[in-house]
């Protein structure tokens, strides 16, 4: 069988770049892993579309700069909201805020890397690096609603799953694969689908159960007896 | 070692409750009462439910700048209309006599700038489901009951009960503990303690996930605690969830130290720890209950307790549905306006019908203006022959019904001789034993009695009366 790199050919020839073709097609695919990670396995992130953005910063940024990013924004949500713990701003100031003291943060985190002689740093594309902001604003939200456990818990699983998919979309067999097999956008369709109707045990609950299940593996051998 | 694999098949997992038992359970209209308080209290209110007493709701700020805070007591609960979780509740217990803060819950002072903040964060929609507009309801702060005490961290624990297809399935106590900062929610890190679902009493405790036996910061073993009221808790669930039409419902119900139990919050997506507080699944307890035709809610309850409890020793209070009490108790009597209660020991007298309070205590109740109205009608003081005082009783009803708190007069017979005296009759209302009553009470003139207030028959039909039974003095 040979595969359909033609379709993907005649959109390239059409003009459009070939990153933004492998992005677009990626995107079906990275929220096919979303999704399977949410309620297959149980690792949520924050939201849907947060894990998503984050995943596409990696890739934009390159690890080696979205790690710290994500640190930054994580680290100046924390500090912001500590220092207004007594303010009595309404809440969408104090988001805007927030908004405003990451953006400077991240001025001030190129600044460094420039001082310190790192040249590429002149180089990184700054959208990327908005997106990242928004996981800020959600950081907090999960903060004041479900308390820091659960943030902590939401965070390391969004990054978790951003540099899942950054392997992935970084790897040159899966950019052959995808542009050679476009089609597969519609099998992670139909997989969504299935999942979304899938209504078994998540993995994580499996575990966090667990106690549950060795009571009934008791009984069970107790009324065997 | 690999049970969790294997053994399953009972339990309930997130995507199974939301597609199989949410989904088709819980409607949109429905739904809309767990998420809205105000629609959960009329709710509760059609089912015969006590819920925490509304004080103020704050729509707006045009509300809250002109909201007049001295109308206020000095303990309530500031909450989001639509919040959940527990986010965004600030608890006040009192008010700092020299800066004339509020206290809250943690000790820590809240002036009423700060409050109004926190309020004008609510409306915003800080809390609330979807960011979205809210209200702030400020309402009344249930009081511990003293059955909790050791085991509740600076908050109020409450019982959460699953109810499904009208049979209450399983249940949990949730205690606050220093980790949730004084919210019952198990997110946070709140304790849940499994309840055996026919006698009430507790069994396994967890705190994030993880069996524990002993609360975390008072040490007090958690297994082994009976939860007072327990038959009429699932009784309210069933009617909750036959008037909200939540198919798949979990109420939160406190109790009240004087009150007894109150209904929280209506839950239509209930968190699914409490299958490990209760080492058991929920769905093999849903799969039982699924198809049965249950007709009456004394049917749901006993379905409940005999399908889901160990063996059940029923007591004489579970079994007759009423609370067993001495012949002198301590009662806490409600003033005139409804709030601030008086503790008094009291005799329990069935020979008398109605209930006899002392002038004194009538006069804290703030029922001063109605005796005064009284005493202006300048009745003899005593009355030696029956039919002497028939007439004047009939002849002066009417004029001492004037005053809105008088129900009328009452003859009563004097201890000693055979003399009689006309009393003022008044609509009180006073708990005992953790049952409130409205009672219709005389008021004696004279000073010196032992006991300021005399439980009569009319007002006893909750109680059933144990001679040996000694009075606790309440905390």
């Amino acid at each position: 069988m040979t595969n359909l790199y033609i379709v993907s050919d005649y959109i390239i020839s059409s003009g459009i770049p070939r990153e933004t073709l492998l992005f677009i097609l990626s995107l079906p695919i990275v929220a096919t892993l979303a999704t399977i990670s949410r309620n297959v396995v149980g690792v949520k992130g924050f939201r849907i579309f947060i894990p998503i953005i984050v995943t596409y910063s990696f890739v934009a940024l390159g690890a080696k700069y979205a790690l710290p990013a994500t640190a930054i924004v994580i680290g100046v949500s924390l500090l912001v909201r500590w220092l207004m713990r007594k303010s009595r701003l309404q809440y969408s100031s104090r988001m805007a805020l927030l908004i405003t003291f990451s953006g400077l943060a991240m001025l001030g985190g190129l600044f460094i890397a420039r001082k310190l002689g790192i040249e590429s740093a002149s180089l990184v594309p700054i959208f990327p690096v908005l997106l990242l902001i928004a996981m800020g604003e959600e950081f907090v939200d999960v903060l004041l609603k479900q308390g820091p456990r659960s943030a902590t818990i939401l965070y390391i699983e969004t990054i978790l799953l951003a540099i899942i998919g950054y392997f992935l979309l970084n790897s040159k067999t899966y950019q052959e694969f995808i542009l050679d097999w476009p089609i597969i956008i519609f099998v992670a369709i139909l997989l969504v689908i299935l999942i979304g109707r899938w209504t078994g045990l998540r993995l994580i609950e499996m575990f966090k159960f667990r106690d549950v299940s060795k009571a009934e593996a008791e009984k069970e051998a107790e009324n065997s007896k | 070692m690999l049970e969790w694999l294997t053994h399953s098949k009972n339990i309930l997992g997130i995507n199974e409750r939301n597609l199989k038992y949410l989904r088709p359970n819980n409607n949109k209209k429905a739904r809309l009462i767990a998420d809205d308080k105000l629609l959960m209290k009329r709710v509760a209110r059609l089912a015969n439910i006590q819920s925490p007493e509304v004080y103020a709701v704050i729509r707006n700020r045009n509300e809250l700048n002109n909201y007049n805070w001295s109308k206020l007591p000095n303990s309530f609960v500031v909450k989001p209309r639509k919040g959940f979780g527990g986010a965004g509740i600030v608890v006040v217990f009192g008010r700092n006599k020299k800066t004339l803060n509020w206290v809250k819950a943690d000790r820590s002072q809240v002036s009423v700038e700060a409050l109004q903040t926190h309020i004008a964060n609510i409306i915003d929609g800080t809390y609330s489901l979807k960011n979205t507009q809210d209200y702030a309801i400020i309402e009344e702060r249930v009081e511990l009951h003293p059955i909790f005490k050791p085991y509740a961290f600076r908050g109020i624990p409450d019982v959460r009960i699953i109810c499904y297809n009208k049979v209450p399935i399983m249940a949990e106590l949730r205690l606050p503990t220093k980790a949730s900062s004084g919210t019952a929610n198990l997110h946070t890190g709140g304790v849940g303690v499994g309840i055996d679902m026919g006698s009430g009493v507790t069994t396994k405790a967890i705190q994030y996930n993880q069996l524990i036996d002993v609360h975390p910061d008072t040490n007090m073993p958690l297994s082994g605690i009976r939860i007072p009221f327990w038959k009429t808790m699932l009784e309210m669930t069933v009617r909750a969830q036959i008037v909200s039409k939540l198919g798949f419902l979990a109420i939160d119900i406190a109790l009240d130290r004087d009150q007894g139990p109150m209904v929280f919050e209506f839950n239509a997506r209930p968190g699914l720890a409490i299958q490990i507080a209760n080492l058991d699944g929920l769905k093999g307890r849903l799969k039982r209950v699924q198809g049965i035709k249950v007709k009456t809610v004394e049917q749901g309850v006993r379905l409940a307790r005999d399908l889901f409890g160990g063996e059940v020793e029923e007591n004489i209070e579970e079994i007759s549905g009423r609370q067993v009490i001495g012949p002198f108790e301590y009662a806490s009597f409600y003033g005139r306006s409804g709030k601030k209660a008086k503790i008094v020991k009291v005799k329990i007298d069935t020979g008398a019908f109605l209930t006899s309070i002392d002038k004194e205590l009538a006069y804290d109740m703030g029922f001063k203006d109605a005796y005064q109205h009284f005493e202006s009608l300048k009745l003899p003081a005593r009355f030696d022959a029956y039919e002497e005082a028939k007439v004047a009783l009939k002849s002066y009803t009417r004029k001492a019904a004037k005053h809105k708190d008088i129900l009328g007069l009452s003859l009563s017979k004097s201890a000693v001789g055979r003399s009689m005296e006309i009393r003022p009759v008044l609509n009180i209302s006073f708990s005992l034993s953790g049952v409130q009553v409205n009672a219709h009470a005389t008021i004696a003139s004279r000073g010196g009695l032992i006991y300021s207030a005399i439980i009569g028959r009319r007002d006893l039909s909750p109680f059933l009366i144990d001679p040996a039974k000694r009075p606790k003095k309440p905390v």
